[in-house]
């Protein structure tokens, strides 16, 4: 079932056409990473998918149209994660700022306390609870921008760019709770940047560029189009450039993601 | 223009409930013509060591020097007008602060009010763009309206213009994809060795760093874990992982060759001498 | 120019003021500005004075807070006080003038420090609810009420923030005085309206105002003490009309 369908879809900034009958269909379950440079129209799609910008196109979530009416209905279900999180934020704490939605969903004070307290636990938001958003650095900003969209419990999680302030340790961290999210809650994950090292769980790796897909395939074997992604500005991840140089050298078969299994395979 | 930190400490909201103290009497020396590059985990003081450094914001004790001007002279204050054309600063996400309504004028913002006769400022402005890249066409073209990268070559252009011999920049290379980000590095290489300049980054990125930088620190907890060469720094893995900083990905890797078969790769400069290693090493 | 406690932002605490009911809040709070309008002798204004000491002192917020943020705004007090006598050659009225004025903000003051935005606005919409039934936006305007104060403590904000930002390509109001003053205005502006801009559109994008009902995870019930400085308030109404009024 896809839970996800744009069809068509027509989107013009200024004299410019952004979209330009753009299709798109996303599997349930599936973890889906679109990736393109700067300007590639990411931030675009991100928005309207989010309901921000208007725009007269036919979008599917769950098989039910995204309209004016559905719009609340649908919204409630999808986490979106912006990559700007001060765009985002209502409140005054980031206690406040991971009850808010829930809040005006009108949900019980009860339960909303215990999904604070397993959302702060998870990403480790504890010591910053009574903190004003604003006051904390960008990568607290976006895991506490992750924590609001968790709280929702969305059947999708919409991510723009949303691991770009965070550091590597920590990011990996977060990708692996990702993955829980994705393999044992079935979440499905949609996620646009322009770092590849985040696609590293993903089962689909499209890269966007000017409105268009120009590569859709399945992670990581659409690596071979390594020249592709280099030529438009993305960065490969060092394993998958250093297999690939390997390989030419004939010293390995396949690409592998892993460091650590490469160092075994090079000096077995 | 080198940097000297006597015993300096910060502490946040002093007198509070929510005090904390972000820097923890911290001696350095950073010395000029080089890039310096300051790392550490979130939360490490690594933005207070650099917004200590703007001329502007006082440490709660210690002494800070930079080039000839004295920051925390209690009996002489400092020449603060000097100083900001000897010291640019470069925050994270600088775009944030753009607020006219060309290219061109924001560069040349600072130089109108303090040279407003200046019938060379357009030539300066110029010459400026293309220190980082750009060219004239970018001139009259509205800042809001570039890409990531554009965006970050007019905000360093705009600190560049006054000249500094200090650059301090902030996340330099966050939010840009891979072409802006290797052009944004080959930018400052070419500011250090032609221009002359000293460049301190704060940074996550130490993959750039790790191609770019001759002296790194590392912070964590407001205190200075290690400094040296960025040999010395960051082959020391151990050290890095304890304190939650991230490894470049080449030495990460050759750590991993090391612990497994004991060879030593050396030192490769890039994937490249890396591959070329691991092809001599391989039986 | 400027205080340790942002002005009009909000204050993290658990006082009996930060706990107080929304709408007994904001109930409490436009009593408040009333009694401020309505002064006009001295004996109200000490009783008025005792009272509002007493609810600062309850909101556990230090009284250097208030105070630093009203001496911020002494070149407003002394232009108001100075145009008043000039027009009217009265300086009782005027004096009396500025002080409503003072007290205006100090209770607005004590407002947003104890007082999420949301929490604001939330109170205005259950305060004028039943009016909502012969057409009127309550909603909309409640939320132009938060973002008001919104703009408000985000332009003394971005005026620090786009100082700072000068100041590191050179240019400070201390040296280059109006010139920089003047440069500093229209960003200063431009960005505090878009960032309260900014927060509503956030609020309506997590779904504020989508259900007629809303829970507060501080589950902040009406207390006794929320009933007593709301009857406390009005008595001193009734005291204020009755010596300065009749």
């Amino acid at each position: 079932m896809n839970i996800l369908e744009i069809n068509d879809l027509m989107f013009r900034y200024k004299d410019k056409f952004i979209y330009d009958k753009f299709s798109l269909s996303i599997e349930k379950g599936s973890w889906v990473t679109i990736a393109g440079p700067n300007g590639a129209g990411k931030t675009t799609l991100v928005k309207i998918l989010a309901g921000l910008v208007k725009n007269y196109s036919d979008i599917k979530f769950f098989g039910k149209s995204y309209n004016k009416k559905s719009f609340f209905e649908i919204r409630k279900e999808i986490g979106f994660v912006f990559d700007n999180p001060d765009n985002f934020f209502a409140c005054e704490t980031v206690e406040d700022e991971l009850a808010f939605s829930l809040e005006n969903m009108a949900i019980s004070p009860n339960v909303i306390r215990k999904k604070i307290k397993e959302v702060s636990d998870l990403l480790k938001l504890n010591d910053m609870l009574k903190l004003n958003p604003s006051d904390l650095s960008g990568g607290e900003k976006q895991k506490i921008a992750l924590g609001c969209a968790l709280m929702l419990e969305p059947r999708i999680l919409v991510l723009d760019e949303a691991l770009m302030m965070i550091d590597i340790n920590e990011r990996e961290e977060l990708l692996k709770l990702l993955k829980v999210y994705n393999k044992e809650k079935r979440v499905t994950i949609l996620s646009f940047t322009h770092n590849l090292d985040e696609a590293i769980y993903s089962d689909r790796l499209i890269i966007l560029n000017e409105g268009k897909i120009i590569v859709d395939g399945a992670f990581p074997d659409v690596f071979s189009e390594e020249l592709v992604m280099r030529k438009i500005g993305l960065e490969v991840p060092f394993s998958i450039e250093l297999s690939q140089k390997l390989k030419l050298y004939n010293l390995i078969e396949n690409i592998d993601l892993s460091l650590e299994r490469l160092v075994t395979k090079l000096w077995k | 223009m080198e940097v000297i930190f006597k015993n300096v400490s910060f502490l946040y909201n002093r007198g509070m409930p929510n005090e904390k103290r972000a820097l923890d009497n911290i001696n350095m020396i950073l010395n000029r013509n080089l890039i310096h590059g300051i790392i550490g985990p979130i939360g490490s003081g690594k933005s207070t060591m650099l917004e200590l450094m703007n001329g502007i914001t006082k440490p709660s004790e210690g002494e800070i020097i930079i080039g000839k001007y004295n920051l925390t002279n209690k009996k002489e204050r400092f020449n603060f007008n000097k100083f900001r054309y000897d010291v640019g600063l470069v925050y994270q996400f600088p775009e944030k602060q753009f607020f006219c309504s060309t290219v061109g004028e924001e560069i040349a913002f600072a130089e109108k009010i303090f040279e407003p006769k200046n019938r060379n400022l357009k030539t300066k402005v110029i010459k400026v763009l293309k220190m980082v890249g750009l060219d004239e066409s970018y001139l009259l073209r509205s800042p809001f309206n570039l890409n990531g990268g554009e965006k970050r070559r007019v905000a360093i252009a705009s600190v560049l213009i006054s000249n500094p011999k200090l650059l301090i920049m902030d996340e330099p290379t966050i939010g840009l994809d891979n072409n802006s980000k290797k052009r944004l590095m080959k930018l400052l290489i070419n500011l250090k060795n032609k221009f002359g300049k000293t460049i301190i980054i704060v940074t996550h990125d130490v993959d750039m760093l790790y191609e770019i930088v001759d002296n790194i620190i590392v912070l964590n907890d407001g205190r200075i874990i290690k400094e040296g060469n960025k040999i010395e720094v960051f082959s020391d893995v151990e050290l890095l992982d304890k304190n939650n900083t991230p490894v470049p990905s080449i030495i990460r890797f050759e750590k991993l060759v090391f612990n497994k078969t004991g060879i030593d790769l050396g030192y490769c400069a890039g994937i490249n001498d890396l591959v070329r290693a691991v092809v001599k090493n391989v039986k | 120019m400027s205080s340790k406690y942002p002005f009009f932002k909000f204050i993290s605490g658990s006082s009996k003021i930060h706990i107080m009911n929304s709408k007994m809040k904001i109930i409490w709070f436009l009593l408040c500005i009333l009694i401020s309008l309505l002064l006009r002798d001295f004996i109200t204004l000490s009783i008025f004075l005792l009272y509002l000491l007493f609810i600062m002192k309850e909101s556990d917020i230090p009284l250097n807070a208030y105070i630093s943020n009203l001496f911020i705004l002494w070149p407003l007090f002394t232009s108001i006080f100075m145009i008043a006598l000039f027009l009217t050659f009265d300086f009782t009225n005027a004096f009396y003038l500025v002080l409503k004025i003072i007290f205006i903000i100090l209770i607005f003051l004590i407002l947003t420090f104890t007082t999420s935005l949301s929490e604001i606005a939330w109170g205005f919409d259950c305060t004028f609810t039943k009016l909502k039934k012969i057409g009127i936006p309550v909603s909309k305007w409640s939320l132009k009420v938060a973002m008001g104060i919104k703009f408000i403590s985000t332009l003394f904000e971005q005026f620090k923030a786009v100082r700072k930002s000068m100041a590191y390509r050179g240019v400070s109001y201390k040296k280059n005085g109006f010139k920089a003053a003047k440069n500093m205005f229209i960003p200063v502006i431009k960005l505090s309206y878009k960032l309260s801009t900014r927060m509503i559109s956030a609020m309506k994008m997590r779904f504020y105002g989508n259900s007629r009902e809303r829970t507060n995870y501080h589950e902040n019930k009406v207390t006794k003490f929320d009933k007593y400085i709301v009857l406390a308030s009005v008595v001193i109404i009734y005291i204020s009309l009755y010596l300065g009024w009749f």
